[in-house]
């Protein structure tokens, strides 16, 4: 298991790299059409970048989905049916794209995620035995929420974007990251708080 | 509104805080050469001199920052904004202490705290602690010649205040020629009071980046220590000081989303190059906390070091963007 998220970890960072090298063409794109272009930021070509800039994000999204679809169950499943599981996923998003927009396709993804994830904060929250790589309640509740918080995110700009609760649902997504990562990262100093509080 | 007693403020600020910084300027170069000797020769009493010097800095710059607290509550007690119309007040200034030249000078107040803090608790990390003095020299220097909230204290406020001023005496002595230019000007005034100075926003996205950004400084410095060492304590350094930082570097962007929304609805902001910059650096601190799980593995100890190195140079990438002048963040 031990190498199974070593491989997910550099995954996920070869992923991150490839949107980093997105937002670092979109810069340079963004640099050299403001000075060709007069009036660049309010032209139909700013409209056009938008969109290009969105459609070479999904893949990668997609791409972050599926490592994170590897990593959520893995709390779970046995390792050969977590292969299984990015398979399927990936086929529905490929049908799914093929058939429809790759908007759906994504979609699609996000809505399978978002109970097994849900069910997963659930179980760690109820103390259940899922595998996971960090030892610690409070570390691995982090981990659950910052993993959720990134689905609903995600969800969120996908499918609720002119949604008058849009707002209202980047707020919890946001709770979900920031708790998550304070949960993950500063365990022991929450834990010495809760010591002393009961102390007093 | 009392436009003399604002301007009287500001020149105490001016008089009391330029001479202020110039012997944080002067003292930090002592300090930096201190730093140099000790690297050099490895004698204690530099190292030790250094400290205290870079601590009487600290002191000072608290001094200036309360200066400009100072300032910004008599901005709050001198200056309304009134609707010249109905001669309503639609509002007091509530100026935050990180915009125009302060915003420098709050990073480099942040990095010099942190240094301090990480001075004092590992003395023995003596070559770790002189190189981030010698840091907190460049900080001085770039703010000292580039950003220097005292040589005109809020530049840019106080343009605008001024014009509105003279705006308003010309209303007064009857040599305003036409009235829509008046009513421009207050549409303008009012739209950068609510939706820049006086609003809760900029209270918090700004210095949870500034206070972020500050502690990844010494995250870039254990990183090349991390290459030259090759000794534990600095990767243990590095972790702690980024999982510090990137808390409030995740929360400050995202708390951005919900004001661009409705501050910046019809402005060009979505993939503009400081939100590229910002997705950018933030998947690279991401990138460099998933690869140090790691680092007892082969090659990725190198690996880590040079991805907090490049995070560091995306960082001030990041910073620097907003001056290039694409999108809605840009200063033009």
């Amino acid at each position: 298991m031990r190498n199974y998220d070593f491989i997910i970890v550099i995954g996920t960072v070869i992923v991150l790299a490839i949107l980093g090298f997105a937002c670092l063409f979109g810069i340079i794109y963004a640099y050299e059409s403001a000075k060709n272009i007069p009036n660049w930021e309010y032209s139909k070509e700013y409209s056009n970048y938008v969109s290009t800039m969105n459609k070479i994000a999904t893949p990668i999204v997609v791409a972050l989905l599926i490592l994170l679809s590897l990593c959520i169950p893995k709390r779970v499943f046995p390792r050969n049916i977590l292969n299984i599981t990015a398979l399927v996923l990936i086929g529905i998003f490929g049908i799914i794209s093929i058939l429809f927009t790759y908007v759906e396709g994504l979609l699609v993804l996000l809505v399978i995620m978002l109970p097994i994830q849900t069910a997963v904060l659930i179980l760690t929250l109820l103390k259940f035995e899922l595998k996971y790589e960090k030892r610690g309640y409070l570390t691995q509740i982090g981990s659950s929420m910052i993993h959720l918080g990134i689905i609903v995110f995600i969800l969120n700009f996908v499918a609720l974007r002119t949604a008058t609760i849009h707002l209202m649902v980047f707020y919890i997504s946001m709770v979900l990251i920031c708790v998550g990562s304070a949960f993950t990262f500063y365990t022991q100093e929450i834990y010495e708080q809760i010591k002393k509080f009961r102390e007093i | 509104m009392d436009f003399s007693a604002y301007l009287s403020a500001r020149n105490t600020v001016q008089f009391l805080g330029e001479p202020l910084f110039t012997t944080v300027f002067l003292l930090a170069l002592i300090s930096c050469v201190l730093s140099v000797l000790y690297l050099y020769k490895k004698e204690e009493r530099y190292e030790k001199m250094s400290f205290l010097i870079s601590l009487a800095c600290v002191f000072l710059l608290t001094i200036g920052f309360i200066l400009l607290i100072y300032f910004h509550i008599k901005i709050h007690q001198t200056i309304d904004l009134q609707d010249p119309f109905s001669n309503e007040i639609v509002g007091k200034y509530w100026i935050p202490l990180w915009i125009n030249e302060e915003k420098l000078y709050f990073w480099m107040f942040c990095f010099a705290i942190i240094m301090i803090l990480i001075w004092k608790s590992k003395r023995e990390m003596r070559e770790f602690n002189v190189s981030l003095n010698l840091i907190f020299g460049v900080y001085v220097f770039v703010c000292f010649f580039f950003s220097n909230p005292f040589k005109s204290p809020l530049s840019q406020f106080h343009e605008e205040i001024s014009l509105w001023n003279s705006a308003l005496a010309a209303l007064k002595t009857g040599q305003l020629a036409h009235w829509y230019v008046l009513a421009q000007l207050f549409e303008s005034m009012y739209g950068r009071m609510v939706y820049y100075y006086n609003t809760s926003y900029m209270w918090i996205h700004p210095p949870l980046l500034f206070f972020s950004y500050a502690a990844f400084t010494v995250t870039f410095l254990a990183c090349i220590f991390m290459l030259l060492k090759k000794d534990d304590t600095y990767e243990n350094l590095a972790y702690s000081i980024t999982k510090i930082g990137y808390l409030p570097l995740t929360f400050g962007i995202l708390i951005g989303y919900p004001w661009a929304v409705v501050a910046w609805q019809n402005e060009p902001w979505w993939w503009a190059p400081k939100i590229n910059a910002s997705i950018l650096m933030w998947i690279l601190y991401t990138s460099f906390l998933h690869l140090r799980i790691y680092v007892r593995e082969k090659k990725i100890w190198n690996l880590t070091a040079y991805l907090g190195i490049i995070c560091f140079i995306t960082l001030i990438f990041t910073y620097l963007v907003t001056y290039l002048g694409v999108g809605a963040h840009a200063y033009r």
